[in-house]
């Protein structure tokens, strides 16, 4: 595979503090790919690098394995769309997406058929004469998406699109984002803090962490195989347990009680100082007390409803509280809060950390 | 952080002439025209007519000086003190009273602000001199035998600055009145608090940074203020911009006009650094 | 309840009155000069025992006032065009300068509003008496352009402050050049911003006195400097109406303001 992006071994610090180190990845020609992180750790710059509105201290950014660092921004070809909402307040939504074309000075007649394609592809059509003020935060994102499109570049750029809007009109517009990607085909480098619009939206993630990547796959290898500890807690939430490792090979370690295991996932992440094992809420069930070694005995301390499925904090001795999420078939009578129980978990899908 | 790109492989020159490039024609006209000229004058000072610091010995140890340093430390403090007075109370109608009542009074605010300076001074010298309106009704009632002295005295200077003094302390301190939560005087009345103590123990601390920055200001302005104490003050009481004006004018004593400015221009830069450390506070309550 | 006027009780009396007697002191002296400029009595008789239009007359026939006038109006828009322009680019280059720099960079350029006019004023005296500036048309605009640049830089930076440097970045992605960018989409955004700049300069100018008192000649006198000569010898009622003729032209430019804002709407 050849890659369509590539960033090599990129590096940007300004004023001492370092933004991003050594991100080295390659992206398909197509892919919708997120970006995903936490505030601060270099998700944005890396961004704003590719886009040309920073500069890198170090590394390079290839485009069919040319360098573009030395092209401006105003000639790379690519779209962006901000986290804030950057139409141009002097210009109606019609003249915002017609003005890419404008200023590269196509015929007449194409400017007008493509900005109409495009008001429909956003359907935006009945408020094409309006000024950005007169908009829905919303409904100006759609037009910040329908301009970054308008010059069909070959790759866009979205820094946190739909983070000032609310969760229903998030989802409204992350649906247009999507049908805009099947439609057109085009290269979609995401931004976001959000896990949930990752999963959503993306073919792969890129999970960063404070300047670095922490990890990269699809949605399902980010969420089952959990290469660090941070990759574990970022995405979905997680119970974590210290452990002892007795025998790296056949996967067996040593539980705080003192009971053994076996056939457990040892992987070596390098982010935590001693072994620690990951069990996912959704992947503990209620079980018969002293059924087998890998279940805990403790005390259902509350839990609550979530719909379909019922949230229970457990205790447990050496006071860990395990965190499980079972799904509710109303055949049988649920645990109440101070119900002693035994809950067990599968040891081939834990992890432990080391 | 820079935003703009800077192209890699060229020269840094662009990004430099773009931001500090654009900075280069004013800083030269201030250079030229307001440093140059304000070190001439610190010069002079030190200079004419023979080189010493003899002008500062004069201004602080002759007793006339110090009664004027006296005079326009006084009236500033008049000033400020009558105008913050005054503006709070009003600043305070404007922020909470009904459009129909505030808009009015904002509006005569606006259009005595922007009327010239030398126009709303005329005013009061008709007003306070002896033959006008004022002491004219008040013989008229019978009220008094012989017109009042109103003129030429620290009363007319101070109601005349007043004058011009007030917006600068209304208006700030309506912006910070307007910016305060409602709700803050609701929970204490809801604890138990009568108008009094949330006036004093809430309203007085959330404003405080605010009135203390218009105070200062205030009372910057007046200490080097020079046309409404030359128009409506008396000889006797003279400022200290008044006599920097005279020593140039008619003394000629450059050497000693310069000592004075300098001594007004360092207590104003003193001041306007307390001010801007006030602003810079950030207020003790929403 | 000190935010609410309705549950202000007795306060809300005596704020009322307050602010009552304060907008009485602020317009009173207002309306006295507008009265006693259509007063018969050259002795500003109050209140006037006929109506007359004398004083108009003489204003308007008498060609120093009117020299002062046009004086007044040329170095007011000579001062208004530099200092936009001057305010426009160094505005840009303080929004452009590293962090560090900028509140250095600010100070400089407001030094000359916070400095009292009397200290710039003789400071520009006797620099201009060296260098023959004195008393000559390019000499009063030097002056004021000091005073006004401030006010203009001032202005202009709040405006840019209120634009986002992201829409400007965004026109450049679009594939525009960043020049192209700043005349089609920053500068259309700063109109408001330049248009209170150009205000607050031309006023800054106007009204202008103690600077004025210095660099005037006999030849060369601006409305102020022309009413401060006169109120030294007498309270001549010519003056009330020059002061009438201003406070209308301050009233019709709040009125055009306002206009202004409320089209933007």
């Amino acid at each position: 595979m050849t890659a369509f992006l590539s960033i090599r071994n990129l590096h940007k610090s300004y004023h001492g503090n370092v933004a991003v180190q050594n991100v080295s990845l390659d992206i398909r020609k197509g892919e919708f790919v997120t970006f995903l992180g936490p505030s601060g750790s270099g998700k944005s710059t890396t961004l704003y690098v590719i886009a040309g509105l920073m500069s890198p201290t170090g590394g390079d950014v290839l485009v069919n394995g040319r360098t573009i660092l030395d092209v401006p921004s105003n000639h790379r070809n690519i779209g962006m769309v901000f986290q804030k909402y950057t139409l141009f307040p002097n210009m109606t939504v019609r003249e915002n997406i017609a003005f890419p074309l404008v200023v590269r000075k196509r015929p007449r007649d194409e400017i007008e058929a493509r900005t109409n394609e495009m008001l429909r592809l956003v359907r935006m059509e009945q408020l094409a004469g309006r000024y950005p003020a007169q908009m829905s935060g919303g409904q100006q994102q759609r037009v910040a998406i329908a301009r970054a499109m308008v010059y069909e570049p070959e790759i866009l750029l979205m820094d946190e699109p739909l983070s000032a809007l609310d969760k229903k009109l998030r989802e409204e517009i992350q649906g247009e984002i999507k049908r805009v990607h099947e439609r057109t085909g085009v290269t979609i480098l995401y931004v976001t803090h959000d896990q949930e619009e990752a999963l959503r939206l993306s073919d792969r993630i890129i999970l960063f962490n404070t300047g670095r990547v922490e990890q990269i796959g699809t949605c399902t290898d980010l969420y089952t195989s959990p290469r660090s500890r941070f990759a574990g807690q970022f995405l979905g939430n997680s119970n974590f347990m210290p452990v002892e490792i007795m025998d790296a090979a056949a996967g067996t370690i040593r539980l705080p009680g003192g009971a053994c295991v076996e056939n457990v996932r040892i992987c070596d992440s390098g982010d935590v100082d001693h072994p620690l094992l990951m069990m996912r809420p959704e992947d503990l069930t209620f079980r018969k007390a002293g059924d087998c070694a890998s279940s805990f005995d403790g005390q259902v301390r509350s839990s609550y409803f979530l719909g379909n499925v019922m949230n229970y904090e457990i205790g447990i001795p050496g006071d860990y509280t395990l965190t499980m999420r079972v799904y509710i078939d109303g055949t049988e009578h649920p645990p109440q809060t101070g119900d002693r129980v035994s809950v067990g978990w599968l040891p081939h899908k834990a992890i432990v950390f080391r | 952080m820079s935003i703009f790109p800077t192209r890699r492989l060229r020269v840094a020159r662009g990004p430099w002439l773009e931001s500090y490039g654009l900075l280069l024609p004013g800083l030269i006209f201030l250079a030229v025209f307001f440093v140059i000229p304000l070190c001439l004058m610190l010069m002079l000072s030190f200079t004419v007519p023979s080189l010493g610091l003899e002008h500062y010995r004069t201004l602080f140890f002759t007793s006339a000086y110090r009664r004027i340093f006296a005079n326009t430390f006084l009236l500033a403090t008049l000033v400020t003190a009558v105008s913050l007075a005054l503006g709070l109370p009003v600043a305070w109608f404007l922020a909470i009273a009904p459009r129909r009542w505030s808009q009015p009074v904002q509006l005569v605010l606006i259009l005595s602000m922007w009327t010239n300076l030398l126009a709303r001074t005329y005013a009061w010298v008709v007003l306070l001199q002896d033959t006008g309106p004022i002491n004219q009704t008040l013989l008229a009632l019978h009220l008094i035998a012989e017109p009042l002295p109103l003129m030429n005295s620290l009363f007319a200077v101070t109601v005349g600055m007043t004058y011009i003094m007030l917006p600068f302390v209304v208006f700030p301190l309506r912006n910070r009145i307007a910016m305060l939560e409602p709700a803050l005087f609701q929970a204490a009345t809801l604890c138990g608090a009568s108008r009094m103590t949330s006036f004093r123990r809430i309203f007085l601390p959330a404003i405080a940074t605010t009135l203390g920055s218009a105070g200062v200001s205030v009372f910057v302005m007046s200490l080097g203020y020079y046309v409404t104490p030359s128009l409506l003050g008396s000889e006797s009481r003279m400022v200290l911009a008044e006599l920097i004006a005279q020593l140039v004018q008619s003394v000629l004593d450059w050497g000693l006009a310069g000592a004075a400015a300098l001594v007004l221009l360092v207590m104003t830069l003193f001041l306007y650094g307390v001010q801007r450390r006030l602003n810079r506070q950030p207020h003790t309550t929403p | 309840m000190l935010l609410s006027f309705e549950n202000l009780g007795p306060w809300r009396i005596a704020l009322g009155i307050i602010a009552a007697l304060v907008t009485a002191f602020l317009v009173c002296p207002l309306v006295l000069i507008v009265m006693l400029s259509f007063d018969s009595s050259p002795w500003l008789v109050f209140p006037p025992p006929h109506w007359t239009l004398r004083w108009y007359r003489e204003l308007f026939t008498d060609p120093d006032w009117l020299g002062s006038f046009m004086v007044s109006l040329e170095v007011g828009l000579t001062v208004t065009v530099l200092s936009v322009l001057l305010g426009l680019i160094t505005a840009i280059g303080i929004s452009r300068t590293r962090t560090a720099w900028r509140p250095a960079c600010e100070t400089a350029f407001l030094m000359p509003m916070i400095l009292p006019v009397v200290v710039t004023a003789i400071a520009l005296y006797a620099f201009f008496l060296r260098i023959h500036l004195n008393g000559t048309f390019c000499g009063f605009v030097i002056a004021h352009l000091i005073l006004a640049l401030p006010f203009s830089v001032g202005a202009i930076l709040n405006g840019l402050a209120h634009i986002d440097p992201a829409i400007e970045n965004a026109a450049v992605l679009c594939g525009s050049s960043r020049t192209y960018a700043i005349m089609r989409i920053t500068l259309p955004s700063l109109r408001p911003a330049l248009f209170s700049a150009a205000i607050f300069s031309f006023l800054a100018s106007w009204d202008e006195v103690v600077v004025a008192i210095f660099m005037a000649s006999p030849s060369l006198q601006t409305v102020p400097v022309r009413i401060w000569g006169n109120l030294q010898q007498d309270l001549s009622p010519v003056i009330a109406a020059v002061s009438t003729v201003l406070i209308v032209l301050s009233g019709l430019f709040i009125f055009g303001a306002n206009f202004m804002k409320s089209e933007k709407k």
